[in-house]
């Protein structure tokens, strides 16, 4: 039996349950899901809507809370912390971008990458700062707000805002769901570089088969349950499981 | 439509109580301020019944026309003792009285004065039917010197019973007195809250200079006679100067009088309540335009599905037209909270009025409901007509925040509003322009430093932001850039609290101004080393005194000056001193220019050169001076002073001031002797409870001590203005969190504590205080300065600026924006972070 110390994964979930509402009402989010999640690698969590993907990541990053089971960041239980802990845990480890308003308003971009540092009261690593500054192509658009940039750039903006605290683990959101393809792909590759040049481990959820063909893997989930999963995916292949999961409910 | 506005209505309910509470606050203090008045109109009215009961008609010397009475004003000439025999005698009279009335301070078994609003002596009436008022009696009345009847609440104040010994202040000396018996008066345990001293004839004659006279006769018909057919009756045998009048026409005209009187109190009050209103009217409009911004999306909806720009607009003001009718009933509940407030507010100011039960004037209630109305409705008329310009497209647009950038437009009409106020002000103040020119001087100002608000607010919030940036996390910066983005939301909400603390700051630079000329004045011209002034100005001191003070060793010279409140040339409440022309400038230097202080010797006066200048006096002038209820003498100027010093601007020599007031009670004895007298002044004063030791300084915080508690008196009744802006305050923050929700979110999720989240709330709470409280500041200080220099200059023209006050009104708006923080920064701190994300 795997033990949750083993250095070589960077999260995992172990048996994780959640439901919504109660009688006839409840729906269960997560059922006994478990899912490990290798140091250095880039994930990607399908499904169709409803079927758990966003509970899992908000329960996998300490955001959620669970009924039932066991999550890791790093050796880090996080199904235990409290919610002083848990904030601690996310400034510390965790990184995140979202679909959209992904960034503060009345910062500059500068600053928003810088965020999570200040919060924590950390310096930001110079040399650092400047290699993911130089990844996500914004050099010349750090001191603009977010109302400046296009939608793209605030989304690189936000990519490098989860680099720059080199965190354990970073959970993505359907990173390019308001994006046009074009600043979509831009998104993606800056991803997949992280992962590939710097070893950032990243779990992204998504709908998109061309997007979750960017990750090392695809995990399915169906009805709160992993459904299967896909090792180095093109589009097609995920379509094509897409859309037997599709029948099979 | 109309369901949509009740739904938004119901959605939005703690806010919109919060709104509606802005606008409650304010009607319920003018609600209050009538409250008051009816219920102390009430009250003395029913005194002055009360006090007639049994009498039928009055006889007294005749008052002069427009009488005013002040602190220390004299109160009518007594009469002979003859006439009450000669009445007597007249057919149709049942029993005639002569009572003596003046004033004496009843002390607490620790020395000091029982508190009282009033202190009234009396005569103890010899027949029957003018002993009704006198109910509840227990003991006996009082039947020679030494003997004394008291009020049952003094009684209990101060824990004596029938039998006791108690010590009197008279003239400000403590006599000793036996209690021979306690009364009630009417229904009430004493005259509304006065104490009574309550003499037989005899000993209140002689304590109080009235051998062989009386204050009133009061008469009682035989049965079968009118009280007119009564007045008639004894009018005729009079002799002139003296008149009857019925009880009932005595008690009218004195309650017609202290109307007159507490009708200034009401209009002050209503003052302070328009400034409350006002705030809240800007609290309004700033919860109504950022509801209304949040909702564009939901009104654009409405506007496509076919809602015409007249319902959206009708909608709007109906939501106003809600929050308006809650404010105005709840006002009207809490103006009778706040009518006793007031009682209690102004009796810590010391300033006690009787209040015996709340009358509710119906009509002049529904008036302030109907203002607190029509205020909320005005002040939603610009959201509401925002709101029907909302584009019926928006409903399927993101929302563009509006960014509020430079605007010459505004720059401009800012600067002319503000220059035109300005100089209406100055107008009004130093050119002697009326007085509304200047009051709407000053709301013109406000507005055109309101329309520049959203063009200083970048900047200011800037500055102020500066020293909370190194706060740990980027809270103080995040805070500083919330702050900004919005420059006109932060500035109309910081413009409420400006309003308030603009007034705040103004009285006080005037307060000071007034008080450093005070003190310089006596410092300057004074050589008098001590002052013993009386602590009750209607009581005074006994001239006795100045005698005991002279015959201690180490004391050098003594004087006593008598203070009254006199009507002079017209203008009311002015003071006048009477001096001993042959000593005065042992102990200041009058410096006086043209004339003789000897001119005091022949009844003529000397004013100061202030007034001289302002009334165009010149020496030889003839000068109407009213002195109370006493009389009005036509004196006239022998001289012209230069230094006001310890005195007032108008001096008299103590025989005319006797003449003229009936009064022999000094106000302040002066003083000269070495510093080491003091031990002895202090222990002669300890069986003169009435009288109190100063030096320069004291003297001079003890003149301006009037002048400070109206400073308290105004700050207390703004710092209402200022919690309705608190309230606008907490009513921003609240909305901006609302529509902040995803980013608070996205700052919980990168690691923000709950904690500094708060922080941050706060801190954005206290800049904009700041704001608020530096903007009131710089506006009032310029207002204040103005005043003070207008009101001062005719004398010694002074301006001072208290910059202590300046920093700890800074320092509270701070606090107060800590406070104003809580709710919102714990809503904030408390948001589930998922929601928060997932939140549209």
């Amino acid at each position: 039996m795997m033990t949750a110390t083993t250095t070589a994964l960077a999260a995992r979930a172990e048996n994780l349950t959640k439901a919504y509402g109660t009688g006839q009402v409840k729906v269960t989010a997560l059922d006994q899901v478990t899912l490990d999640i290798p140091a250095g690698s880039f994930t990607a969590v399908m499904g169709p809507s409803g079927s758990g993907k966003s509970t899992l990541m908000h329960c996998m990053a300490g955001l959620d809370s669970v009924d039932s089971g066991r999550a890791w960041i790093g050796d880090q239980e996080i199904t235990t912390l409290r919610d002083r802990q848990l904030t601690k845990v996310r400034r510390d480890r965790v990184g995140f971008v979202f679909q959209a308003y992904n960034l503060l308003p009345v910062l500059t971009a500068a600053d928003n990458i810088t965020l999570p540092l200040d919060i924590a009261g950390r310096t930001a690593d110079r040399e650092w700062l400047d290699t993911i500054i130089e990844t996500v192509g914004l050099k010349d658009r750090l001191h603009h707000r977010p109302s400046e940039l296009s939608g793209g750039q605030q989304q690189r903006v936000a990519i490098a805002r989860a680099l720059a605290g080199r965190p354990a683990i970073i959970f993505a959101d359907e990173p390019t769901g308001n994006l046009d393809s074009k600043a979509g792909t831009e998104v993606l590759d800056l991803l997949r570089r992280s992962v590939r040049e710097f070893g950032q481990t990243i779990v992204m959820v998504t709908h998109d088969p061309v997007a979750a063909s960017y990750a090392d893997r695809v995990v399915f989930l169906a009805d709160g349950q992993v459904a299967g999963g896909l090792e180095q995916p093109t589009p097609q292949s995920v379509l094509d499981r897409m859309t037997t999961l599709g029948s099979e409910s | 439509m109309f369901r949509a506005m009740l739904q938004s209505l119901l959605a939005h309910r703690v806010r919109l109580a919060m709104t509606a509470l802005a606008v409650a606050l304010g009607t319920g203090f003018m609600c209050g301020s009538f409250v008051f008045t009816a219920s102390l109109t009430h009250s003395l009215d029913s005194l002055f019944g009360q006090a007639s009961a049994g009498t039928d008609v009055e006889v007294r010397h005749v008052v002069p026309a427009g009488a005013v009475q002040g602190a220390g004003s004299a109160a009518a000439r007594p009469i002979p003792a003859s006439i009450a025999t000669a009445i007597r005698a007249l057919p149709g009279v049942a029993a005639a009285d002569g009572t003596v009335s003046d004033r004496a301070v009843l002390l607490a078994r620790t020395g000091k004065p029982l508190p009282a609003p009033f202190v009234a002596a009396l005569s103890w009436p010899a027949d029957a039917p003018f002993q009704v008022p006198f109910t509840q009696r227990t003991g006996q009345p009082p039947s020679g010197p030494g003997q004394i009847m008291i009020d049952r609440d003094s009684a209990r104040a101060g824990h004596y019973t029938v039998g006791d010994r108690i010590e009197v202040a008279i003239g400000g000396q403590a006599r000793r007195f036996t209690i021979t018996g306690i009364t009630g008066y009417g229904s009430a345990g004493s005259i509304a809250g006065g104490s009574l001293a309550i003499f037989d004839l005899r000993t209140a004659q002689q304590l109080f200079g009235r051998v062989g006279y009386f204050d009133t006769i009061q008469v009682k018909a035989a049965s079968g006679i009118s009280a007119q057919q009564l007045r008639d009756q004894v009018a005729r045998g009079l002799p002139p100067g003296v008149e009857a009048v019925t009880a009932a026409n005595a008690s009218a005209s004195e309650a017609r009088q202290l109307n007159s009187q507490l009708g200034i109190l009401t209009s002050f009050f209503v003052a302070f309540a328009g400034v409350a209103l006002f705030v809240g009217a800007f609290v309004i409009w700033n919860t109504f335009s950022i509801m209304i911004g949040q909702r564009a999306r939901e009104l654009a909806l409405l506007r496509a599905l076919g809602a015409g720009r007249g319902q959206v607009f009708g909608s709007v003001l109906a939501e106003a037209a809600v929050v308006g009718a809650v404010a105005a009933i709840a006002g009207a509940g809490l103006g009778i909270l706040v009518a006793k407030g007031l009682a209690a507010l102004l009796s810590g100011f010391g300033l006690s009025l009787p209040v015996t039960g709340l009358v509710v004037p119906a009509t002049q209630v529904a008036i302030a409901c109907a203002i607190g109305l029509v205020v909320t409705l005005i002040a939603g008329l610009a959201p509401a007509y925002r709101a029907s310009r909302v584009a019926p497209v928006q409903a399927l647009r993101d929302a563009v925040p509006s960014s509020a950038g430079f605007s010459a437009a505004r720059l401009v009409s800012g600067l002319v509003l503000t220059g035109a106020g300005v100089a209406m002000l100055l107008a009004g103040l130093l050119f002697g322009a009326a007085v509304a020119v200047t009051a709407a001087g000053a709301a013109v100002s406000f507005i055109g430093v309101t329309v520049l608000g959203p063009l200083l607010a970048r900047p200011l919030a800037y500055l102020v932001g500066l020293p909370l940036i190194r706060l740990p996390a980027r809270v103080g910066a995040l805070a500083r850039g919330n702050t900004m983005r919005n420059p006109k939301r932060t500035s109309a909400t910081a413009a409420a609290l400006m309003i308030g603390l603009a007034v705040i700051t103004a009285a006080s630079v005037l307060v000071s101004s007034a008080r450093a000329m005070i003190g310089g004045q006596i410092s300057a011209a004074s050589k008098t080393s001590f002052f013993v002034q009386a602590t009750n100005a209607d009581v005074g001191l006994t001239p006795a005194l100045a005698t005991v003070l002279a015959s201690q060793p180490g004391v050098q010279e003594v004087t006593g000056v008598g203070t009254t409140d006199a009507t002079v040339a017209g203008a009311t409440h002015q003071s006048v001193d009477g001096v001993d022309p042959s000593r005065i400038s042992m102990f200041t230097d009058l410096g006086l220019g043209p004339g003789r202080l000897a001119s005091l010797n022949s009844g003529q006066m000397l004013v100061s050169q202030a007034e001289a200048a302002a009334h165009r006096w010149r020496i030889g002038d003839l000068v109407p001076v009213g002195f109370g209820s006493y009389r009005v003498s036509r004196l006239r100027i022998g001289g012209i002073f230069a230094n006001v010093g310890p005195l007032t601007g108008y001096l008299v020599g103590q025989a005319t001031f006797t003449a003229d007031t009936g009064r022999t009670a000094d106000t302040v004895d002066l003083v000269k002797a070495p510093a080491a007298a003091r031990g002895t002044l202090a222990r002669v004063l300890g069986s003169y409870p009435g009288a109190q030791l100063l030096d320069q300084a004291g003297y001079a915080k003890s003149r301006g001590s009037t002048l400070g508690s109206l400073l308290n008196l105004i700050t207390a009744l703004l710092v209402l203005a200022v919690i309705v802006a608190l309230l606008g305050i907490v009513n921003t923050l609240a909305l901006s969190i609302v529509e902040r929700t995803r980013e608070l979110g996205l700052l919980r999720a990168v690691g923000m504590g709950r904690a500094q989240l708060a922080q941050m709330i706060t801190a954005e709470s206290v800049i904009i205080t700041v704001i608020g409280a530096v903007l009131g500041i710089v506006m009032g200080l310029g207002l204040g300065s103005a005043l003070a220099y207008a009101v001062t200059r005719g004398q010694q023209a002074t301006v001072v600026i208290p910059g202590g006050q300046m920093v700890t009104f800074v320092a509270a708006a701070a606090l107060a924006g800590v406070l104003a923080s809580v709710t919102p920064a714990r809503r904030a701190s408390r948001l589930n972070v998922l929601d928060a994300i997932a939140a549209e």
